[in-house]
């Protein structure tokens, strides 16, 4: 059983970061007054943070070793991020490097940075709202459970038209509801948190009813049921997708990141130190 | 696959499609754990995946509903419960399964993807690094992962032969000593220095050695403050005030507010060069209605606003005071000899006889003995007694033609007491016998041996010999001198008793020589040691540098300064002087700068110097000549202080930064290596 840490807990991390931000700050406005140079500092301790971060994958993968919760390491990350993009703006000093190569370390992490922001926000905001579906389904089951629903679409089809010899509902099912059932749809509508998929099916339900006779009407509302269940789905899987695959740039950028930056320690090093 | 007919069951009121997924899904026991590399390919298709699942290499494992199992000789199907159970057709002959499908292409996992583009995005960082080091970073520097960005321009200009070996010695080196490197602490100032060069020590602050010694601290080097790729136009020489203030014991945020206040004269350090008393001229004399056409309309009418610099100079006597003082000069005079009275006459008449010929006594003289002679023969002719001719001449005292004292020049030279007539009257007359017979030469003689040849000759530069000899002979004769015609037009000229010489005009070169020539004596006397002589001097000297009698009026101006005023190990005795004959060098500052050109565009060029220097009405400026000290004086302006420049240099007005007075730097200059090119030889 896990318990969430207390609010001191939970502050702890960010106040340690502003803490570090603002003596860095501090030593690097010292050393600016005092004819110092506090690029050096503040770039061994943007490296040292940039391969800190990196050490959450670590954790990850050695999820054997007793080296704390995934969620406190979680949460160091997050904060470790936020203090890296002050660093860096105090080992740049400006928003924007002049040289090519770091406006190409720059950009990266700017990048890293953004869409670890993204990331950060999804993964807080994603979860209660698919709390608010009412139900769980796991992200690689989502494929099967689609065919699933279509199989049992088609099922519902095929068992009107037998018991009631009508091809009302068959007809409008190949035109409108198979599309629908084939794959997961209104990717963009359900990131968002719109609702056009529940409307689009409500709207097509209610179009066709009133060509339904009393015997079909039974299956329009089973089919409706798996067409709530799809919206449902799709819904899980446009969050789940975002939630995993903002990763796909998170991580590798991060990755080129730090190969670009340990380049960038080692030129600088040489021609400056 | 089918999941054997699960999904076609019926469907009866109260139908929950989220319970059809607990059944009808395969792999309810088996989750698919995200660590693994792949997945069924159907998936992609958004087809049921296959209860197999891919192989861990990445091959389709679902070709075969099952995979027989061969037992007692015989294939029986393996077909799991959950699947149907075993299938009523059996396996086939050979083992194999009845039921076979397509192979799927198995999808890659969400984080098999991540991990792939991971090392793919790695990869492709080190390729970019490699590129970027596969140019030449001195054919194309801003591609070079190595350049952190564009040199300023005067570097990027000579840095094009070596590159970024110009300045950093690392990029020289093999790979080996390159990794190395980074993390050796180098010397980039070394590199710095191979072109600039500095007057003092290069490393030091502000290129200098002080004499206070907490101001020497740590040697500093080039890239404290210029930090070069900053880009083109970067002004990378420039010094912020916030980098002044590190050192600089007073700290101050800006001018306007904490600057240290000027020195207590500032400008001035001494008294002007020449005595001009703005105060009176401006208030007294210019308001004159006499010459009030003559005065100047604004300063710009004596000084020279469009040469203005640091300094803006008078525009000299001729533009600024002739037309009031042009005709003073010349009614300073200066007497170079003077007959005085003599008590007996020790000149052998012999040889000024020799020298000089017959005076026109003489001649007279000789007349009437030649007629006395004349008569004499005749009364002998006549039988007559002749009268007896007197000689008055024999009979006759001595009594000088002058009355006068020797002048100071004669008491000095000749080494006499000008009071005492049996001290002087053997060798002044001596020097008339001499300068009857040699004429100019027993003068500069004597001269030459008080100072040297150069001021004999610059002293008597224009002074004929023969008015030299006549005038002597004059004297020798006891007699004063008659000169053929009135000395209308200045210079040398003998009158009565007395070599005199008018100045020309203002800057004229004899009277400058004579001054200089009696402060050159003076010094010359003190050094040799004999009081009676300095004495001598000095009162020759001051009779020339009388600022009310003296030759040409030089000293009623020019300020008469005494070098050793501020040396506390000189003897103070005044005697090593010197006149302020031209504006003094301007004092080396070079930590400072002023240009008062921008001021006076900005202020108006006739009126604008009065923005800042106010004059000091009440100031007793001409006490400040009242000696020979330049350092004790009071200046006609009132002294500038911070606040007068904080009037415009402050915040939210005109820069007020250190740099734009104050340089860092000691004399910056180059090195001739910086000239130097691959190609020469």
């Amino acid at each position: 059983m896990t318990t969430r840490p207390s609010r001191v807990g939970q502050l702890a991390l960010p106040a340690l970061a502003v803490v570090v931000a603002v003596a860095l700050g501090g030593y690097a406005y010292r050393a600016a007054q005092d004819l110092g140079d506090p690029h050096f500092l503040t770039g061994y301790v943007l490296f040292g943070l940039m391969l800190g971060l990196v050490l959450l994958r670590g954790r990850k993968a050695l999820s054997v070793v007793p080296l704390g919760r995934a969620a406190f390491w979680l949460r160091v990350h997050v904060v470790g991020g936020f203090l890296g993009v002050i660093v860096f703006w105090l080992h740049t000093g400006a928003l924007w490097p002049i040289g090519l190569y770091e406006q190409l370390i720059a950009g990266l992490f700017y990048f890293v940075s953004a869409s670890g922001i993204f990331g950060y926000v999804v993964q807080r905001a994603y979860p209660s709202r698919l709390t608010q579906t009412g139900r769980e389904i796991i992200y690689e089951r989502i494929p099967a459970a689609i065919a699933e629903l279509r199989d049992a679409a088609e099922d519902v089809i095929l068992e009107c038209g037998e018991k009631t010899g009508s091809d009302t509902l068959a007809k409008y099912y190949v035109e409108t509801f198979e599309w629908f059932f084939r794959q997961p749809r209104f990717f963009a509508s359900n990131a968002v948190g719109a609702a056009r998929g529940a409307h689009w099916t409500r709207h097509h339900c209610g179009t066709v009813a009133r060509y339904l006779s009393s015997a079909e009407e039974p299956y329009l509302d089973k089919l409706a049921d798996l067409l709530a269940a799809k919206v449902v789905i799709d819904t899980h899987y446009a969050a789940q997708r975002i939630m995993k695959t903002w990763l796909w740039g998170h991580v590798p950028a991060s990755m080129a990141l730090i190969v670009l930056a340990i380049w960038h320690f080692l030129a600088v090093n040489a021609y400056a130190l | 696959m089918s999941n054997g007919g699960a999904g076609r069951k019926g469907f009866g009121m109260g139908f929950d499609p989220w319970r059809m997924f607990s059944s009808i899904t395969p792999l309810d026991d088996d989750y698919e754990r995200p660590n693994m590399a792949y997945r069924c390919g159907r998936e992609r298709r958004w087809a049921k995946p296959c209860p197999n699942g891919p192989t861990v290499g990445g091959k389709c494992g679902g070709t075969s509903e099952c995979a027989p199992h061969l037992k007692d000789g015989r294939y029986e199907c393996r077909l799991p419960k959950w699947a149907g159970g075993p299938c009523a057709d059996g396996p086939l002959p050979d083992g194999s399964c009845c039921r076979t499908r397509p192979p799927c292409v198995p999808n890659l996992t969400t984080r098999a993807v991540r991990n792939r583009l991971s090392i793919i995005a790695a990869a492709a960082a080190v390729a970019v690094i490699g590129a970027f080091l596969s140019f030449s970073p001195n054919s194309a520097a801003w591609f070079s992962s190595l350049d952190p960005g564009p040199l300023s321009g005067a570097h990027a200009e000579f840095t094009e032969d070596q590159g970024c070996a110009a300045c950093h010695e690392a990029h020289s080196l093999d790979a080996g000593a390159w990794f190395l490197a980074a993390f050796t602490p180098s010397d980039p100032t070394a590199k710095c220095l191979s072109c600039h060069s500095f007057a003092g020590p290069e490393r030091a602050a502000h290129n200098a050695t002080f004499a206070r010694a907490e101001t020497t601290g740590a040697a500093l080097g080039c890239t404290t403050c210029h930090t070069e790729h900053k880009g083109a136009m970067a002004q990378i020489a420039g010094l912020s005030d916030t980098q002044c203030n590190v050192c600089h014991e007073t700290k101050f945020s800006n001018f306007s507010s904490g600057h240290p206040a000027f020195a207590k004269t500032f400008p001035h350090r001494q008294r002007t060069a020449v005595q001009f008393d703005h105060a009176r001229h401006m208030n007294v004399h210019f308001e004159d209605a006499k010459v009030a056409d003559k005065a100047p309309k604004s300063c710009a009418g004596c000084h020279k606003v469009d040469e203005a610099r640091r300094r803006v100079a008078p525009a000299g006597f001729d533009k600024s005071c002739a037309a009031c003082h042009g005709d003073q000069m010349a009614g300073r005079e200066m007497v170079l000899l003077r007959l005085p009275e003599f008590d007996e006459n020790l000149i052998d008449a012999d040889d000024v006889l020799a020298a000089c010929g017959p005076t026109a006594e003489q001649v007279e003289a000789l007349e009437e003995r030649n007629e006395a002679l004349a008569a004499h023969i005749e009364a002998l002719e006549a039988e007559e007694e002749p009268e007896e001719a007197e000689d008055d001449e024999d009979d006759d005292e001595y009594e000088a033609v002058s009355v006068d004292e020797p002048d100071p020049l004669a008491a000095f030279l000749l080494g006499f007491d000008a009071d005492d007539m049996e001290s002087y009257g053997e060798p002044l007359q001596s020097l008339i016998g001499e300068m009857a017979e040699n004429g100019i030469d027993p003068l500069a003689e004597r001269i030459g041996e008080a100072t040297d040849e150069a001021h004999a000759t610059a002293a008597l530069a224009g002074l004929g010999p023969e008015l030299v000899k006549r005038v002597a002979c004059a004297w020798a004769a006891n007699l004063e001198y008659e000169a053929p015609a009135d000395p209308d037009f200045g210079g040398w000229y003998g009158e009565a008793t007395e070599i005199r010489y008018k100045p020309l005009g203002h800057g004229d070169p004899v009277a400058r020589a004579w001054i200089e020539f009696s402060i050159a004596a003076a010094g010359a006397a003190n050094d040799e040691g004999d009081e009676d002589a300095m004495e001598r001097a000095v009162a020759f000297r001051d009779t020339l540098l009388d600022r009310k009698s003296g030759v040409g009026a030089c000293t009623k101006c020019h300020g008469v300064n005494d070098r050793d005023a501020n040396d506390a190990a000189a003897d103070g005795g005044g005697l090593d002087l010197e006149i302020s004959w031209a504006l003094p060098p301007q004092r080396n500052q070079p930590y400072g700068k002023f240009n008062h050109a921008p001021h006076l565009n900005m202020l108006g060029r006739d009126f604008g110097c009065k923005q800042c220097h106010v004059m000091a009405e009440e100031a007793d400026y001409a006490a400040s000549f009242s000696d020979y000290n330049p350092h004790s004086f009071v200046s006609n302006f009132a002294a500038i202080t911070p606040g007068t420049c904080a009037e415009c240099h402050a915040t939210g007005q005109v820069r007020q930064d250190c740099l734009l007075c104050h340089e860092y730097h000691l004399e910056p200059s180059f090195k001739k290596q910086m000239l130097a090119h691959d190609d020469e030889p």
